[in-house]
C-alpha cells in the first residue's frame, strides 16, 4: 500500500552534514500496524516527515497504492494520510474550540455539508469517548489524555486510510496511555486503517505492531514480524534496546534476550 | 455572562492601579460620547465670541475658565477629547491592519516575502515617530487634523508588524499549526484563522498602550500649528495657544494640558493591566 | 529518631484560585533514613512534584498555605525563611530535574556554572573551581573534561549534560539528592545510563535520594523504598520488593497492570468507572 523506495535525505546543521536517512526501503501494506523503533536521532521523525510530505526527500520515491507522493500533494492525497502528533500540548489551537479544531478537516476535505459539521463532530467525538459538551471547550481546560483523543477524533475527521502517530502516547500518564491505546486498536479495527506508529517505546510496539522496523543512525538495523524481532533479535543494537527495557515483573526479565 | 464576574477581570482586578486606569479611560470615553449633552456651553465649540466673558478665571459658570475670546474651556476640553480619541481610533484603525496583514506574512508566507516586507518595515521603523509625521504633513498641501492622522498612521504600523511578525514566527513550528498545514489548509487560513487568534492578547494589550501614545503625539504636533484648526477644540493646540499667556492665565493651558496627561495615563495603565492579566511582552 | 534524615509529617498544601481552593497534598507522610533510595511514584496531578519544592522552600506566593512539618535532620524546614534556604540548598540538598540541558544556563559556559556551585561550599578561585570540576568528571569517566567544561549547555548531548548536572549536584557531598523525572526526556539506555551513575555516586557519599517518578520500570531498577501517592494522598508504602511481588491497593495494581508487557499478551482491558482511588485507605506492608 505504501512503498517506500531508497529514499535518503541530508541535513546541514552547523557546517556538518547529517545523514538522516540512508537508503531506506521498506512496504507497509494494508491493515498493517507497522512499526517504526528507535532512539532518538535515529531518522524515525525524518521518515515519517517526509512520508508527511513536511520534509522533501533529497533521493528516493514514496508510492502510495500505484501513485507517487511528492512534497506537493493533491488535497485528496492528504485526506487519505491522517497525523496524530507527539506532544498533545501543542496540537491543539488554544484559541479555537474543540468543535472549531474538528470541524477544520471537515470543512476542508468537503467531508459533509455545511449544516452537518455539528452533527459530525458529536460522532467523532463519541468514537474517542468523549461527551458532547467537550464541543465548546478550550484546550486549556482538558487533560492531557483528553487532548490526545481530540487529536485522534481529528485524524479521523477526514476518512482517511492511513494513520501516522508520532508517540502518541509518551506524552501521557501510563494509565491513560494504555486505555488510548486500547482506543487506537479499536478504532483501526472498526474502521480498517493502517497505522503507521512511530515510538522509541518498545514495550508498547510489542502489544500493538504487527510488523516493526528498528532504525539506528539512518539505516535499519532489523525489520520483521513483531513477534519473531522481539523472540529472536538477529542484530546485537535491538539486543541491546530490549535489554534496556524498564520491566517491572520478574517473568518479564526472563525473556529478554541474554 | 456579568464581565465582572470573569477569571479575567479576577486576574485584571488584583492590580489597583489597573483598575484606576479602567475608571479614567471609562470616564473620558463617557464624557467625549456625551459631550453634546453634558457640557454646559456647547456653541463654544465652534465659531463663537464673547468678549465681555474673556479670560475669566475659574468660577461656577465657567468651571475651567474662558479663553481669550470667551469661550468655556472646560466644554472646550471635553469636546477636545472627542477630537483625540478620535485621531486616536482613527489612526489605529488604518495602521493595525495593514501592520497585522504584513506582520502575518512576512512571519509565515516564506523568506523573499519575508526579506522585502521585514526591510520595508525596518526603514519606517528607523525613523522616529513624529520626524516621519512631520515629514508627511510637510508634504501635503495645508495641516488638518485629517492629514495629521494619515500622517501618524503612516509612523505606525510598523510597530504592529514587528510585533506580529514575532509572534508569528515564534508559533509556526507549534504542533496546531504543522497539523493543520498537513490537513491541506491553505496559507491564508492559516494566517487569518489559526495564527492571528493566538496573537489577539499581545495585540490589544498593545493597542491600549498605543491609543495613549497617539494621542500624545497628535497632541504634540497640534501643539507646533499642525492639528486641527480653530475653532476646532484640539487639546494640544489649546495647551499651545495657551502658552503664551502663562502664568498669568495659567487655565488657558493647564486644564487642556492636564487633560492630556489624564488620557495619557489613563491608557497606560489600562494597558500595563492587560499586560500583566494577559501576561505578554509588546 | 536520629537515623531519619528527612521526616515529612502530615504534609498539607492547597493553593488559592479563582476557581476555588486546590487541595494538592492531603496530610502525607513520608521518611528517608541516611543513604536511603526511596521513590515517590505518581501520575500527574498527584502532586508529587511540589512536594520537592516544598522541600526546598520554592512555594512561597500569597496564594499557598502549608500545613505539617518536613524535618531535615530533625529541624523543621517547612517555614524557613529564604536566607536559611539559601545556606540548605546546593549544600545539603541538592536537585536535578527532568531536562538536563533546560536546567542549565543557556548562555554560561559549563565551568561557569561548576564555579557557581562550588561557591556554595567556601571561597574559591576560579581555577581552582575548574580543577575541582575536573576531577569530579573525571572521576565519572566523562573524558574530555576540559572540553566540556568550556562548553555551552546546547552544545552537549542530553544524555551528556544528564551526567554534568549529576555531577554538578554531587559536587559537594549533600545529604539529600532530589531527583525530578531525572530521565524521562532521555532515551531507555541513556536513562539507564543515567541512574547507573546516580547510584554510583550517591552509594560513595552515603547520600540519600528521593526519586520523582511515574514511571515504575525505574523504581524498580533504583529505588529500596516505595511511596506511592494519588492526587495529593501516599496510598501505598513498602520496600521495592514487597510492592511490585505483592501489590496491595488497587491504583497500585491498575497502575502496574497498566504498563504493556514484553511477552506481548495485549493490552490489558480498563475498568471505565475506576473506583476512587483516593477513598481507599493505604496500604502498608
Amino acid at each position: 500500500m505504501i512503498k517506500i523506495s531508497n529514499i535518503s535525505k541530508k541535513f546541514f546543521i552547523k557546517n556538518n552534514i547529517v545523514e538522516a536517512l540512508q537508503s531506506i526501503n521498506l512496504i507497509i501494506e494494508e491493515k498493517d500496524c507497522f512499526a517504526i523503533v528507535g532512539e532518538s536521532g535515529s531518522g524515525k521523525t525524518t521518515l515519517a516527515n517526509i512520508i508527511l510530505g513536511i520534509y522533501q526527500q533529497d533521493k528516493g520515491d514514496i508510492w502510495f497504492e500505484k501513485n507517487k507522493l511528492h512534497r506537493k500533494r493533491s488535497l485528496y492525497q492528504r485526506k487519505l494520510i491522517q497525523y496524530v502528533q507527539q506532544n498533545p500540548m501543542s496540537t491543539l489551537n488554544p484559541k479555537k474550540t474543540i468543535l472549531n479544531t474538528i470541524s477544520l478537516p471537515l470543512k476542508i476535505h468537503n467531508v459533509v455539508n455545511k449544516n452537518q459539521i455539528t452533527e459530525r463532530v458529536k460522532t467523532l467525538l463519541s468514537y474517542v469517548g468523549l461527551e458532547p459538551e467537550f464541543m465548546v471547550r478550550y484546550p486549556d481546560t482538558l487533560s492531557g489524555g483528553q487532548k490526545q483523543r481530540v487529536a485522534i477524533a481529528r485524524a479521523l475527521a477526514a476518512e482517511p486510510r492511513v494513520l501516522i502517530l508520532d508517540e502518541p502516547t509518551s506524552a501521557l500518564d501510563v494509565i491513560v496511555q494504555s486505555k488510548v491505546l486500547n482506543l487506537l486498536l479499536k478504532l483501526k479495527k472498526e474502521f480498517n486503517l493502517t497505522y503507521i506508529f512511530i515510538t522509541h517505546d518498545l514495550s508498547v510496539v510489542r502489544n500493538i505492531a504487527n510488523k516493526v522496523i528498528v532504525m539506528n543512525k539512518g539505516k535499519i538495523e532489523e525489520s520483521g514480524n513483531t513477534k519473531n524481532v522481539f523472540l529472536n533479535p538477529q542484530s546485537q543494537y535491538t539486543k541491546e534496546l530490549i535489554k534496556a527495557i524498564p520491566t517491572v515483573l520478574d517473568q518479564e526479565d526472563l525473556l529478554k534476550p541474554k | 455572562m456579568n464581565i465582572f464576574k470573569t477569571k479575567y477581570f479576577y486576574k485584571y482586578s488584583r492590580n489597583p492601579l489597573s483598575v484606576i486606569g479602567l475608571v479614567i479611560v471609562t470616564i473620558v470615553i463617557s464624557l467625549a460620547l456625551l459631550a453634546p449633552y453634558i457640557t454646559p456651553f456647547p456653541e463654544h465649540v465652534g465659531p463663537f465670541t464673547d468678549f465681555a466673558n474673556k479670560s475669566k478665571p475659574p468660577s461656577w459658570k465657567y468651571i475651567f475658565g474662558t479663553d481669550k475670546i470667551g469661550r468655556d474651556i472646560f466644554t472646550r476640553v471635553v469636546f477636545g477629547y472627542r477630537i483625540s480619541l478620535t485621531l486616536g481610533f482613527v489612526v489605529l484603525s488604518i495602521a493595525v491592519p495593514i501592520g497585522v496583514a504584513m506582520g502575518l506574512c512576512a512571519g509565515y508566507i516564506g523568506r523573499k516575502t519575508e526579506l522585502i516586507l521585514m526591510r520595508i518595515t525596518d526603514i519606517f521603523l528607523a525613523i522616529p515617530a513624529l520626524v516621519l509625521a512631520l515629514s508627511i504633513i510637510g508634504l501635503l498641501d495645508r495641516p488638518n487634523l485629517f492629514y495629521t492622522m494619515i500622517a501618524v498612521s503612516m509612523a505606525w504600523w510598523p510597530w504592529y508588524t514587528r510585533l506580529i511578525y514575532n509572534i508569528t514566527r515564534s508559533i509556526k513550528t507549534e504542533g496546531y499549526i504543522t497539523a493543520a498545514e498537513i490537513m491541506g489548509a491553505s496559507k491564508l487560513h492559516i494566517m487569518f484563522r489559526e495564527i492571528l487568534p493566538n496573537c489577539l492578547p499581545s495585540l490589544l494589550t498593545k493597542i491600549t498602550l498605543d491609543l495613549g501614545f497617539v494621542i500624545l503625539v497628535g497632541s504634540s504636533l497640534s501643539f507646533l500649528g499642525l492639528g486641527a484648526q480653530s475653532p476646532t477644540p484640539d487639546l494640544g493646540t489649546m495647551v499651545a495657544k495657551g502658552a503664551s499667556f502663562l502664568p498669568d492665565t495659567w487655565w488657558f493651558s493647564l486644564f487642556p494640558g492636564f487633560a492630556i496627561l489624564i488620557i495619557v495615563l489613563g491608557f497606560n495603565l489600562v494597558g500595563d493591566g492587560l499586560k500583566d492579566m494577559f501576561d505578554v511582552d509588546v | 529518631m536520629y537515623n531519619k534524615l528527612l521526616k515529612i509529617e502530615d504534609l498539607e498544601l492547597s493553593f488559592k484560585m479563582y476557581e476555588g481552593i486546590s487541595y494538592v497534598l492531603k496530610k502525607i507522610n513520608l521518611d528517608l533514613n541516611k543513604g536511603e533510595k526511596v521513590a515517590l511514584v505518581g501520575e500527574s496531578g498527584s502532586g508529587k512534584s511540589v512536594t520537592t519544592k516544598l522541600i526546598l522552600g520554592l512555594l512561597n506566593q500569597k496564594n499557598v498555605t502549608k500545613k505539617g512539618k518536613i524535618l531535615f535532620n530533625d529541624r523543621n524546614i517547612l517555614n524557613l525563611s529564604q536566607n536559611e534556604f539559601k545556606k540548605i540548598r546546593g549544600n545539603n540538598i541538592t536537585i536535578i530535574f527532568q531536562d538536563p540541558i533546560a536546567a542549565l544556563n543557556p548562555v554560561f559556559k559549563i565551568k561557569d556554572q561548576f564555579y557557581e556551585v562550588n561557591l556554595n561550599d567556601k571561597k574559591m578561585s576560579k581555577k581552582d573551581s575548574f580543577i575541582r570540576a575536573c576531577e569530579a568528571l573525571n572521576k565519572v569517566s566523562i573524558r574530555d573534561p576540559e572540553r566540556i567544561l568550556e562548553s555551552y549547555p546546547f552544545q552537549l548531548s542530553g544524555g551528556l549534560a544528564q551526567r554534568v548536572v549529576i555531577t554538578m549536584a554531587m559536587i559537594n557531598k549533600p545529604e539529600l539528592l532530589l531527583a525530578d523525572e531525572p530521565s524521562t526526556a532521555l532515551d531507555v539506555k541513556i536513562q539507564n545510563q543515567a541512574l547507573d551513575l546516580m547510584d554510583d555516586l550517591t552509594r560513595e557519599t552515603n547520600t540519600a535520594v528521593l526519586l520523582i517518578t511515574h514511571n515504575m520500570g525505574v523504581v524498580r531498577k533504583f529505588a529500596e523504598k516505595v511511596y506511592v501517592i494519588y492526587r495529593g494522598v501516599i496510598v501505598e508504602e513498602g520496600t521495592k520488593k514487597q510492592l511490585f511481588k505483592n501489590p496491595g491497593h488497587p491504583y497500585t495494581k491498575a497502575l502496574l497492570e497498566a504498563i504493556p508487557k514484553l511477552s506481548g499478551d495485549g493490552l490489558p482491558t480498563h475498568d471505565n468507572n475506576p473506583p476512587d482511588y483516593a477513598l481507599i485507605p493505604k496500604y502498608v506492608h
